[in-house]
């Protein structure tokens, strides 16, 4: 897996050029989220806030697009194209928005570790946490393996951890 | 000792003190028999001398003759030797001469052989002198005098004679004496004795002990045998023995009466035995019984099926040695902790699923259990306890089943209460023109999913609790900093309610030691219930203070409606919200003292409270430092 990512970080770099045409000024954020409501919601409220917005439900799409849907079964033109514009829109991702419980058999430690391994910019980059699970050994277990913040679900106003996001990235960028 | 032998006894000393004196009579004739031979030989020995005296006299006057007719003086010097000879036994017999009578005769002898002496010399110068006239005088007197002396001799010889036959005639009948004696003593007496012994067992000794033996069968083995005698007695046996024989027909008779009633009164009994045996025995819990030593001395049959320990094992061992006791972190309980021990020195004496308590099995393994203990005192005297205990396994793992249930769901629905809340922040926030009315119900709805939001979280931290996965951290911390931190994080729902919260810190109060987010959790819990529970416009009135060195005492009153006195034991107990306070519809969950309770404890902690109804109530939180 981590070699795939690399060699995916390779191919990013060799298309370099081609995509900061499409690079907008707005901070991205990574968004993984497996409830299509909530992600919604978060989606919105972050454009609100000027911010854009990628989103993933399941830690091996935050990585990459899928190149072969399981349902199709073939590889169409267009999601080669998505593949490429999302492992482009990684490079700019400012900040991440993480869930704990995903799709698939990986949850959100899981992904704070691989991007931990992959070292250089995404080590630095601020991952924030908003899970259902007000657990206390969860909670100490992510700010032990670098995630900046913890918010629990439900607990908190969907408008002050956007505003948390906001502070974080304007922060990252000055 | 035994009648026989008591009869025997005398009849046996009877018979030495016979015998000894048949030895003294046989001893007695003896020595008697030993005089009379004595006496004999004496006889003999004189009956001899007499003889020889009358042949001595016969060859004196024969030699006196001798000399008549020839002058021969060898015959005077045989006479004078014949006189010598017969002198010399003489004085010999006056030794061993006995009888006065022969004594005397013989001295009538002498007498007359002295007198014969003058004739005899006479004659001797007689017929020296030739004169045949004197010769013929002369002799004619010495001879007379001779016939006398033969005479005595004679008599002498005939009193002795007399003497030794009356003598051999005493010695017989001494024989025949000692020979009826023994007869007697030894034959009829031992006989006579032994017969008379034998009619005393026959008649009376025999009867008594047919008697006895019949009464100690009787005893033995109960047997209603008749006791046979002979009827045709009419004596004091016979008597006894008829009236014995009436005497055990009516022992029989009642003993038969009585047998009867012990029957019944023992299926009486045994009905109601076996009806409280088989209700302990169908105690669904374990019972066990011990005495005031801890040894058990009764148990039941789930005792045996939950502990895998026998009757026969469990009873007489101590049941603290037999079924060990262990708290969830495997320490064992001391010998004080154990439910009997508590039991007796009056404390509290139950296990609940909160004390965690676990017992050993045969086979090592332990389990949850749930039990209570009673004392057993007799005249306020401690003199045993009872236990009843159970596995509580599969309610714990139902519990459990239902805490994860729980925490599983209160999980779940923060999503779709996020989106909810989400959703209407969105709402709010939206450029669309809402009239006031859309906007006041949107508002309700926030208020009524910010409610649902803080049950789900009380839920979750009982349910944490419970399923013990609620750790707590050992830190050092401010208190005074939580408490002021919580009033002004309170403080606008103060103001809502124009109320007022007074703090009056102890400034020298020492660092608390405890998990600080749980404390804080818990002293949120009491501010916002004070201030939940107060009247519009009423006081809460908060402190810290130190007590003694490292007690810290959190104290916190409301004079708000109180506590009702009928539920103020329940006040921490799960989900539990008083009537007056459901009456006036203050909201809750009636988690959160459950839950500050378990907290506080957990922090070695002690939380408390007094309470009057439509008065007020005070909660007190003490807790420990690091000193």
């Amino acid at each position: 897996m981590e070699q795939e990512i690399e060699k995916q970080n390779a191919e990013i770099q060799e298309q370099d050029c081609v995509e900061k045409e499409v690079i907008t000024k707005k901070p991205l954020v990574l968004v993984v989220e497996d409830d299509l409501l909530l992600l919604e919601a978060i989606e919105t409220m972050l454009r609100k806030y000027d911010l854009d917005v990628v989103s993933a439900r399941s830690v091996e799409r935050a990585f990459g697009a899928p190149i072969k849907d399981e349902e199709v079964k073939k590889v169409t033109v267009d999601m080669i194209q998505k593949a490429i514009k999302h492992l482009a829109d990684l490079e700019r991702v400012k900040l991440v928005w993480l869930d704990h419980n995903l799709i698939g058999k990986e949850n959100g430690v899981d992904f704070v570790k691989k991007l931990k391994a992959n070292g250089g910019k995404w080590e630095k980059i601020p991952i924030l946490v908003v899970s259902n699970t007000s657990d206390v050994e969860l909670r100490k277990k992510y700010l032990d393996i670098g995630v900046s913040h913890y918010f629990v679900k439900a607990e908190n106003r969907l408008s002050d951890i956007v505003t948390k996001v906001k502070s974080l990235v304007e922060n990252k960028n000055n | 000792m035994r009648l026989n032998t008591k009869i025997m006894l005398p009849i046996a000393v009877i018979l030495i003190f016979i015998f000894l004196v048949f030895f003294y009579l046989v001893l007695g004739l003896y020595k008697k028999g030993a005089l009379i031979t004595t006496q004999n030989n004496n006889y003999e020995r004189l009956t001899e001398l007499s003889q020889r005296l009358a042949a001595e006299q016969e060859k004196t006057e024969y030699s006196l003759l001798l000399y008549l007719i020839n002058k021969d003086p060898k015959a005077l010097e045989d006479i004078r030797q014949s006189d010598n000879a017969k002198d010399s036994e003489v004085d010999a017999a006056k030794t061993y001469i006995q009888n006065e009578e022969l004594r005397k005769l013989l001295a009538d002898y002498v007498k007359s052989r002295d007198s014969i002496s003058i004739y005899r010399d006479k004659l001797v110068s007689d017929i020296n002198s030739g004169d045949n006239n004197s010769i013929n005088t002369s002799y004619g007197e010495w001879h007379k005098r001779t016939d006398i002396i033969r005479e005595k001799i004679k008599a002498f010889n005939d009193s002795n004679k007399k003497y030794l036959s009356k003598n051999t005639e005493f010695y017989n009948d001494i024989i025949s004496e000692f020979i009826f004696t023994t007869a007697v003593v030894l034959i009829i007496v031992p006989f006579a004795l032994m017969a008379f012994y034998y009619y005393i067992k026959r008649h009376v000794t025999n009867p008594l002990i047919r008697l006895t033996r019949f009464v100690s069968k009787q005893n033995k083995k109960a047997t209603n045998l008749n006791f046979e005698y002979d009827q045709s007695r009419v004596d004091e046996i016979g008597v006894l023995n008829k009236k014995f024989t009436e005497m055990s027909e009516r022992i029989r008779n009642s003993q038969s009466e009585l047998e009867t009633q012990v029957m019944e009164r023992t299926a009486e009994l045994s009905k109601k035995n076996s009806f409280s045996d088989a209700v302990i025995s169908s105690v669904g819990d374990a019972l066990l019984v011990v005495d005031n030593d801890g040894k058990i001395t009764l148990v039941n049959q789930a005792f045996e099926d939950v502990t895998n320990f026998t009757k026969e094992e469990a009873i007489g061992n101590k049941f603290y040695d037999l079924v060990e006791a262990y708290y969830e972190d495997g320490t064992m309980l001391s010998e004080n902790e154990r439910l009997i021990s508590r039991a007796r020195d009056g404390l509290d004496s139950r296990y609940t699923m909160e004390n965690q308590v676990y017992y050993k099995r045969k086979n090592g393994e332990l389990f949850p259990v749930a039990g209570i203990a009673s004392a057993i005192k007799v005249e306020g005297e401690f003199v045993g306890g009872v236990i009843v205990f159970s596995d509580i396994t599969k309610i714990k793992q139902m519990e459990k089943a239902k805490s994860e249930l729980v925490s599983m769901a209160a999980h779940q629905l923060r999503t779709p209460l996020s989106s909810i809340g989400w959703y209407i922040e969105l709402l709010e926030s939206s450029e669309d023109n809402l009239t006031s009315n859309q906007r006041n119900y949107i508002n309700q709805i926030s208020k009524g999913n910010y409610r649902m939001v803080e049950m789900v979280k009380s839920f979750l931290d009982a349910s944490r609790i419970e399923l013990g996965t609620i750790k707590l951290e050992k830190e050092e911390f401010d208190l005074l900093n939580i408490v002021e931190e919580e009033i002004k994080e309170q403080a606008q729902k103060a103001i809502e309610k124009n109320m007022n919260i007074k703090f009056t810190p102890d400034r020298g109060v020492p660092k608390v030691f405890g998990d600080r987010n749980k404390i804080r959790m818990v002293i949120q819990n009491l501010i916002s219930n004070s201030i939940k529970y107060s009247r519009e416009g009423g006081v809460v009135d908060i402190s810290v203070k130190n007590k003694d060195n490292n007690k810290i005492i959190f104290r916190i009153e409301d004079r708000g409606h109180g506590i009702p006195e009928e539920d103020q034991q329940k006040v921490f107990s799960k989900l539990f919200r008083s009537d007056n306070i459901k009456d006036i519809g203050v909201e809750g969950t009636g988690l959160g003292l459950y839950i500050a309770k378990n907290i506080i404890e957990r922090s070695d902690g002690k939380i408390w409270f007094e309470s009057r109804e439509n008065i007020g109530t005070i909660f007190y939180i003490e807790l420990g430092s690091n000193q």
